[in-house]
């Protein structure tokens, strides 16, 4: 699995959630939460889950996901469940190296 | 080979049944099973989230029950009591739903809880459901038993919470064995929770003649036999799951491929992978799932799939989209699906234990039929398009002609016989017809009318088939699920802030995901943008508080802004337009 930038992810999950989400107008906060902020039912939750899993090629564990309520557990899971790096500049640099 | 079966009958009023003669091959649940005791052959696998198979025969699905039948009569469960099944997709609910018909209780399977959201509100429907049903046990395991040993109040409706591991392991001695009841075929079988137009979920009582005359009417029209191979991701506690797929298996003598629901969700690829290893004959699902099908299985995946063996796709459940069936085979036509007669559309609902019609199974291609827009949307008559690509067509998938002893009307407002291709309601009549919902005689009378099934859904019968074409209530149907518009009205109309009587509800199909969205229009004198984020959240709490459903999309409005009629009454095919026409522009920005 190829190192993340810790900063992509936020960015990433925002846009995910953006398109699957019906309202555009999402004013985004770590305290949204997906089934009463986002109006998410279980299944486009698990729809987000599968998007992000494929995104990162991760195989995400349903008992860890079931407790996620709000975007900032989601980031908050990936950034434990990823091999990240600080920033995308770092990543860029290494690549560069 | 016949296309009809001979004893359908037609006439140009707006009439069809179904009078082919059957024989069913059981007259409970429990002696279909007994029937196949004496088979070894594997009846179920059972996928867990992984993956990870495990098999079980009819003969251990037998035993095994009788082993929580008599756990369950040794804690006093008594003949009718009602027991809730609230289990994952397993060995455990199988068991466990045999063993609580062969004790002579009824099963009332529900979700169990998605993890820790919205569990206060889970609780709450958890506790009307048990309290009306006057539940007296609830089966269910471990992993939840945090959240239902802290509901005070449900633990006191109940006299037991038994989890299905703690019953395992404290069997019965088989010398202490008690009788077991006598099981008859107009004995309750099964009591389905449905939504209903009081927001609060109703019982639909089945007998076991019911779901015998569903499961064999479904088998008859889908020409199964033994050979067959069926794989379900579909949940147990969901009529398609339960009925249509574990029943149906175990009454057909066919092998059923279970796998959970979250494995299909989480990776779609897997439906169509483990429908390739296990050469896959018959699987259902409802119309977003071919969608999610297709916009989430990537290209480079479709090398191991196989479908070639796939002959029925059942679809059903919500509505329809050829185009969603169009997109699928054009996706999925080079790993082996034959063509579009693999689709099974078809009509039903709990009330009618599951389905009312099916298309033809020998037909040259899906029924997809065009009509006039203006007859249909303006004149209530169905007039078939002279060509596919006359302008402003409408195309229509059929849901085909009654499961045999069946029959099918349509009726205008006065319950007044109409004739072929006027529009009206869909009444249905059958010997699958639920008995009334459990301890709510008023709901159950509204629902007949000189015994047929009033439906609420409206549609036409051409060339002797049944087209569905709009729901008079203006039911809304996501993901299976229905959901009255009044109802979601009447709750974001409670909160503060939105004016009363001012909040329009209604479906938008969304064919990015095969399903419809969920959408409401409030009316509020706010106009400060904090206090109205903070408005929306409330109204969106309310409704997830008491339907168990959340809007896709709140949109608050100023005061007047929602068009009605003359006489007040709320347009909300008109909000509809007006929410699609804004929305195009606000997508168009992004």
């Amino acid at each position: 699995m190829e190192a993340i930038a810790k900063n992509r992810i936020e960015e990433d999950i925002y846009k995910i959630i953006l398109q699957l989400s019906v309202s555009k107008k999402i004013k985004f906060d770590y305290e949204l939460k997906f089934i009463e902020d986002l109006g998410f039912s279980s299944l486009k939750i698990m729809e987000m889950v599968s998007v992000v899993a494929e995104l990162y090629g991760f195989e995400p564990i349903l008992e860890e996901i079931m407790v996620l309520n709000t975007i900032g557990d989601l980031i908050q899971y990936l950034e434990q469940a990823l091999p990240l790096v600080e920033s995308e500049i770092f990543l860029e640099g290494r690549k560069a190296v | 080979m016949k296309q009809w079966p001979e004893n359908i009958t037609s006439k140009p009023i707006a009439y069809i049944e179904n009078k082919d003669t059957y024989t069913l091959q059981a007259e409970t649940l429990i002696s279909m099973l007994t029937r196949l005791r004496g088979k070894q052959k594997q009846s179920i696998i059972f996928l867990d989230i992984n993956n990870n198979e495990s098999r079980a025969t009819a003969n251990e699905i037998k035993t095994e029950a009788t082993f929580i039948a008599q756990y369950l009569k040794r804690q006093g469960l008594e003949k009718n009591d009602k027991v809730i099944i609230m289990l994952p997709t397993s060995f455990d609910f199988v068991r466990s739903f045999f063993g609580v018909l062969m004790a002579g209780g009824v099963p009332v399977p529900i979700a169990p809880p998605f993890g820790s959201k919205g569990i206060e509100n889970y609780l709450n429907n958890l506790e009307h459901i048990v309290a009306d049903c006057e539940a007296r046990f609830l089966i269910t395991f471990d992993q939840i038993k945090m959240f239902v040993n802290d509901s005070i109040k449900i633990s006191k409706l109940l006299q037991e919470i038994l989890f299905i591991n703690e019953m395992t392991k404290k069997t019965v001695p088989a010398d202490e064995f008690q009788v077991l009841p006598e099981i008859k075929a107009e004995d309750l079988a099964l009591i389905q929770y449905t939504s209903g137009t009081t927001g609060k979920p109703k019982g639909v009582m089945l007998t076991h003649r019911n779901l015998l005359h569903n499961i064999h009417g479904i088998g008859v029209a889908a020409r199964v036999t033994e050979n067959d191979i069926g794989l379900s991701w579909l949940p147990l506690y969901h009529d398609m799951g339960l009925i249509g797929s574990l029943l149906g298996s175990l009454y057909w003598d066919f092998i059923l491929i279970a796998m959970v629901p979250e494995a299909f969700l989480l990776n779609p690829s897997l439906w169509l992978e483990n429908m390739t290893k296990y050469q896959v004959t018959i699987s259902p699902a409802p119309n977003f799932a071919y969608n999610y099908c297709v916009s989430r299985i990537p290209d480079n995946k479709l090398t191991n799939i196989d479908l070639s063996n796939w002959r029925l796709a059942f679809n059903a459940a919500e509505p329809i989209d050829s185009k969603t069936l169009q997109r699928f085979i054009e996706k999925f036509s080079s790993c082996g699906l034959k063509n579009d007669t693999v689709f099974f559309p078809g009509y039903g609902m709990a009330e009618n234990s599951l389905a009312a019609t099916f298309v033809p199974i020998s037909r040259e291609t899906t029924i997809v039929q065009y009509f006039k827009r203006d007859g249909i949307e303006s004149r209530n008559v169905a007039v078939a398009a002279t060509n596919t690509a006359e302008d402003n067509a409408v195309s229509l998938v059929s849901v085909g002609y009654p499961l045999v002893g069946q029959a099918v009307q349509i009726v205008d407002e006065k319950g007044k016989i109409r004739c072929e291709g006027e529009i009206g309601e869909i009444l249905v009549k059958s010997p699958s017809l639920f008995i009334g919902y459990y301890r709510n005689q008023e709901e159950t009378e509204n629902a007949f009318v000189d015994g047929w099934l009033r439906t609420g859904d409206l549609g036409f019968i051409h060339g002797r088939m049944l087209f569905v074409n709009g729901r008079r209530k203006e039911m809304i149907i996501k993901q299976g699920r229905n959901i009255y518009p009044y109802d979601m009205e009447r709750i974001a109309a409670s909160v503060e802030g939105i004016r009363k009587g001012c909040v329009a509800a209604f479906g938008v199909q969304n064919y990015m995901s095969g399903t419809e969205d969920l959408i409401l229009l409030c009316e509020t004198p706010l106009s400060d943008s904090t206090t109205k984020e903070e408005l929306v959240r409330k109204v969106r709490a309310a409704i997830w508080e008491n339907l168990r459903i959340v809007p896709d999309d709140v949109n608050l409005i100023p005061k007047g802004a929602i068009p009605k009629t003359s006489s007040g009454k709320i347009q909300r095919s008109l909000c509809r337009k007006m929410y699609i026409d804004l929305n195009k522009e606000l997508r168009a920005e992004i």
